[in-house]
């Protein structure tokens, strides 16, 4: 019979042997190449590499795009708690044991699912100068003439984070629904026959043992808002001051082939979201892991 | 007290009405153009939600125009394959980062969580080039491989495993259960709920992924549903309605896949209180 | 002497199905749709070169580079390939496509429109076979028209013309006269207006002239005479099919989608050629066929490449799509259109409206035309689209939007 400590090293080993060794294949070892190539100008036909030192960094840092993708990026941060808190407060919701619940829940899943390509036609048909929003927006009498929601550099930006605000919430709900389904369900009748109204269940019970869940959303949401693409890329392609630091690194690589640039830029961000993360744990603490 | 109840009631499914609508709109213009016959003017502003004559034929013409039923057999064969790696290995490395004591835990942790920090877009072509290497070129698994391993669900099972209370697993260890036997007796069936999710999450990026499977499969006829529909947007002739019907057909499946995975969520809890 | 016979048969057999090849042919978002079409060209040529089989693989026209670049790079690259020039010219440059010039007979460059081949031209190396074009004509609502009291069989001719007929549209119906698809880059070009020196080395835009045709644009967007969303093409068909503006300049393809998706609009539409600008020209979209260096059979892939782009199987394409050959051979050759047109069909009167125009199309993407280094274009193109549209939405006027322009593109062309 194995001790306790050798079985524990069993069970690390054998089940981190394969999701590790896949991960080197797949994810670090593409990392390692990116650094190395971002150092060179890359032809990725003829593979040759020529060596070009900090080149391709200056560039980066001389380049008004840059500073505009860091901007846009930090400004979409907005977005996150706006998202997080519906999504808790819509699975608080659907949580409930009402009849067509589950059907609720899977229309409010659609725009997680459906494809970003329908995403962005239809958000663009509402955007238009003569679209739905403009012509309800001028019905109700809130806006006198119509406004360019995707073109005029004042509201671009925020016309693509209200499309990822809508398709983010069916994502979180999900994950909140699994953290909400772990809190037993006798804390909220113990509580109850206490006394307890339903706002003091919500915030004395549900927000505290929902921690976890939303550092781990937070995070997450964070991490996603500043890697933002598919909106920028389908529905306004950069233009009108919404250019984002993915949208160069995209943009670099497949459009303009200078692939040395576009991992040196990828290198780069990665130090902004590693600093960015490290401040996230430090100013939340460690709360979510105590127990 | 009942009146109370009522009006909870009452204003839940007004709510819930209200959030249906803002989620869906978008969605029920494809829906109603997917009904429209030939003669109707598709783009007619006011926009017009009722078809005029509604008709099935955009559906017939899809399945017709492209092997609909072929491309539906690829995607669940890749997504199946893809929600069975996704959930065992994530679930496999995030307990040993989450429970048991031993050195580096936290370490390796964090060096799995860096890559979400370093967006490489070149990965796409040197994970090409790897799959060609080890001779998948043109294969199922070659598009499930390099995504098998989700650094994101690792995240998620570990932050639930994080919340089951050690002293179920403690109780288990004194009643003479070995390690292995705490992990599948006691806290992986917990964690049900994530688990759940995690299959949700890994089942929609498999079924909506189209850049991936297009760059290393090459046999068209292993084409998953995106790829397929991909050919129904011609610059010459995008017949909007075809396109509706065929996007409306490739999210049924998900949308009923969701629709009857819930349950695990909820029996996930109930069945696992041990007495 | 039978023996003798028997043996070589045998080995010329041997010799001749021996060396049977596959060429890998693929082509941008033409399936389903002209999959007959396609079948029957390529079964024309293996019937025509038994040793030759060619597999044909349609990939989407989003994802097209990226597959394209990923195969290059692996070493699986396909052995002819469909793409627009601005592709054909990216590829070329990182020496990704092998050059023509040694792989044809001199007399195959005649049998295409000079222009068109020159778009592909770098360095006096020929990179690409021109496809099939399109180019832009002008749709205008007879209807719409009428109402505003404007003559349906007097379109306008200029872009002056445009612009008056649109002050009518505007205030006898409140609706925007036409959209453009404006690429400041083309606006230029099509005015005559050089881009740069001779020498490529300095901006040469910043003209009176240049000034003028900005003003223009600031006009007509002061006075809504165009969407100010400035959606382009897509916009336009949109809003095209929803009556909302009266005359869509934009691709004959275009055409197509109004009669498929808004029938009863297409029902009161009329075709005119597309207005000129002073340089006289008319910019086209020219698909083109090329060979990635990993190809194992350079002179085969050529071979199959001209036959695709033969004017016999382009006239033939243009049956079936709204597309002209770029064969100097044109749709004037055939019949069947001439017959087409006289019977009142709307497509076919478009496609031999734009043939006429096709000995002044030019493929604007293309850097000899431009006259900027390749390598600089993108960064040129995207400095002066910035300013220029900076200025139609009167954020700046339109000598400080091209002071601007003029300094980037300075500083760009001298690094």
């Amino acid at each position: 019979m194995l001790s306790r400590k050798q079985q524990t090293v069993i069970i690390a080993v054998s089940f981190l042997a394969i999701p590790l060794t896949l991960l080197a294949i797949f994810t670090y070892y593409p990392i390692i190449r990116g650094v190395v190539l971002s150092f060179s100008e890359y032809n990725m036909f003829t593979k040759k590499a020529t060596w070009i030192g900090f080149k391709n960094y200056v560039e980066i840092f001389q380049n008004k795009y840059f500073y505009e993708a860091l901007r846009n990026i930090f400004k979409y941060l907005i977005v996150v708690p706006f998202i997080q808190f519906v999504a808790i407060l819509t699975a608080v919701l659907v949580n409930q044991d009402l009849p067509g619940i589950k059907f609720f829940r899977t229309l409010f899943y659609v725009p997680v699912i459906t494809g970003a390509v329908i995403v962005s036609m239809t958000w663009r048909w509402i955007y238009n100068v003569d679209g739905l929003l403009n012509s309800f927006l001028m019905t109700v009498g809130l806006i006198k003439e119509p406004i360019l929601w995707l073109t005029d550099q004042r509201f671009a930006l925020y016309s693509a984070m209200f499309v990822t605000f809508w398709r983010g919430i069916g994502y979180y709900m999900v994950i909140y629904l699994a953290g909400l389904q772990n809190i037993p369900s006798e804390l909220y009748e113990a509580a109850k026959l206490d006394g307890a109204n339903d706002r003091q269940l919500f915030t004395k019970i549900t927000l505290p043992l929902l921690r976890p869940t939303m550092l781990f959303c937070f995070t997450i949401s964070s991490l996603a808002a500043l890697k933002v693409f598919e909106e920028i890329f389908l529905m306004t392609q950069g233009g009108s001051g919404t250019t984002t630091m993915m949208y160069l690194i995209y943009d670099y690589a497949f459009v303009r082939f200078k692939f040395g640039l576009s991992t040196a830029t990828s290198v780069v961000f990665a130090g902004i979201l590693i600093i960015f993360t490290i401040i996230n744990f430090r100013f939340f603490g460690h709360r979510g892991e105590k127990r | 007290m009942i009146k109370k109840k009522t009006i909870k009631i009452i204003l839940s499914y007004t709510i819930l009405i209200i959030l249906a609508i803002f989620f869906t709109f978008p969605f029920i213009w494809v829906l109603s153009t997917s009904f429209k016959g030939p003669g109707e003017n598709l783009f007619s502003w006011p926009p017009k939600f009722i078809p005029q004559h509604p008709t099935l034929e955009n559906y017939i013409a899809v399945f017709k125009r492209v092997p609909m039923l072929r491309y539906f057999i690829n995607t669940i064969i890749i997504t199946t394959l893809g929600v069975i790696f996704q959930v065992i290995l994530s679930s496999l490395a995030a307990y040993p980062l989450a429970r048991l004591e031993w050195k580096g835990k936290d370490l390796i942790f964090k060096f799995i969580l860096l890559p979400l920090l370093i967006p490489m877009e070149g990965a796409l072509i040197v994970n090409f080039i790897t799959i060609l290497r080890i001779g998948l070129y043109d294969s199922y698994l070659a598009v499930v491989l390099p995504s098998a391993v989700s650094i994101f669900g690792i995240f998620l099972m570990r932050q639930h495993y994080l919340s089951v209370p050690s002293e179920l697993e403690d109780a288990a260890r004194i009643d003479g259960c070995n390690e292995f036997q705490v992990f599948w007796k006691i806290t992986f069936p917990l964690v049900r709920p994530a688990t759940a999710a995690l299959a949700i999450f890994a089942f929609t990026a498999y079924w909506n992924s189209l850049l991936w499977p297009l760059i290393v499969l090459r046999t068209p006829s292993k084409y998953p549903i995106q790829v397929g529909l991909s050919q129904l947007s011609s610059t010459f002739e995008p017949n909007f309605r075809t396109a509706s019907a065929a996007m409306i057909v490739a999210m049924i499946p998900i949308l009923t896949f969701f629709y009857f995975t819930q349950r695990y969520f909820i029996e996930g809890y109930k069945g696992a209180i041990i007495e | 002497m039978k023996r003798t016979l028997l043996v070589v048969m045998i080995i010329l057999s041997a010799v001749i199905f021996g060396k049977t090849i596959t060429l890998e042919f693929w082509t941008l978002s033409l399936s389903p749709t002209f999959d007959n079409y396609i079948k029957s060209m390529i079964a024309d040529f293996e019937k025509d070169n038994p040793n030759i089989k060619i597999n044909w693989l349609d990939i989407p026209y989003g994802s097209a580079v990226q597959k394209l670049t990923a195969a290059v790079s692996a070493g699986q690259g396909p052995d002819v390939v469909n793409l627009n020039t601005q592709w054909a010219v990216d590829f070329a440059l990182q020496g990704a496509l092998l050059p023509l010039n040694n792989l044809i007979p001199a007399i195959t460059v005649k049998l295409y429109w000079e222009k068109l081949w020159n778009a592909t031209v770098l360095d006096k190396k020929a990179y690409a076979f021109p496809w099939y074009a399109s180019i832009p004509i002008l749709m205008y609502n007879k209807d719409l028209f009428k109402k505003a009291g404007l003559d349906p069989t007097k379109p306008p001719k200029t872009w002056n013309e445009v612009f008056e007929y649109s002050r009518v549209i505007r205030s006898k119906l409140d609706i925007y006269g036409f959209q453009p698809n404006i690429i400041a880059l083309e606006e230029l070009l099509l005015e005559g207006i050089p881009i740069v020196t001779r020498d490529g080395k300095k901006a040469a835009f910043n003209t009176p002239e240049a000034i003028e045709k900005l003003e223009w644009f600031q006009k007509a967007y002061r006075e809504n005479l165009m969407p100010r969303s400035l959606g382009g093409y897509g916009e336009g068909r949109e809003f095209y099919q929803q009556g909302k503006i009266a005359m869509y300049p934009a691709g004959i393809t275009m055409l197509k989608h109004i009669q498929v998706n808004s029938p009863n609009v297409f029902k009161v539409t009329d075709i005119a050629p597309h207005p000129v600008g002073k340089a006289g020209i008319i910019k086209v979209s020219l698909m083109n066929l090329v060979i990635p260096v990993t190809t194992k059979y350079p002179k085969e892939a050529a071979k199959f490449a001209a036959h695709v782009t033969s004017a016999k199987w382009q006239v033939e394409f243009s049956k079936y799509a709204t597309i002209l050959p770029s064969t100097v051979q044109g749709l004037e050759t055939s019949e069947y259109f001439r017959n087409q047109v006289k019977a009142g069909d709307l497509n076919a009167k478009a496609m031999y409206v734009a043939s006429l125009a096709m000995k002044n199309a030019v493929d604007l993407n293309a850097p000899a035309v431009i006259g900027v280094p390749a390598s600089k274009i993108a960064d040129v193109r995207k400095v002066i689209q910035d300013y220029w549209m900076k200025a139609i939405k009167g954020e700046l006027t339109a000598k400080e939007a091209l002071d601007l322009a003029e300094k980037e593109v300075n500083a760009i062309l001298a690094k």
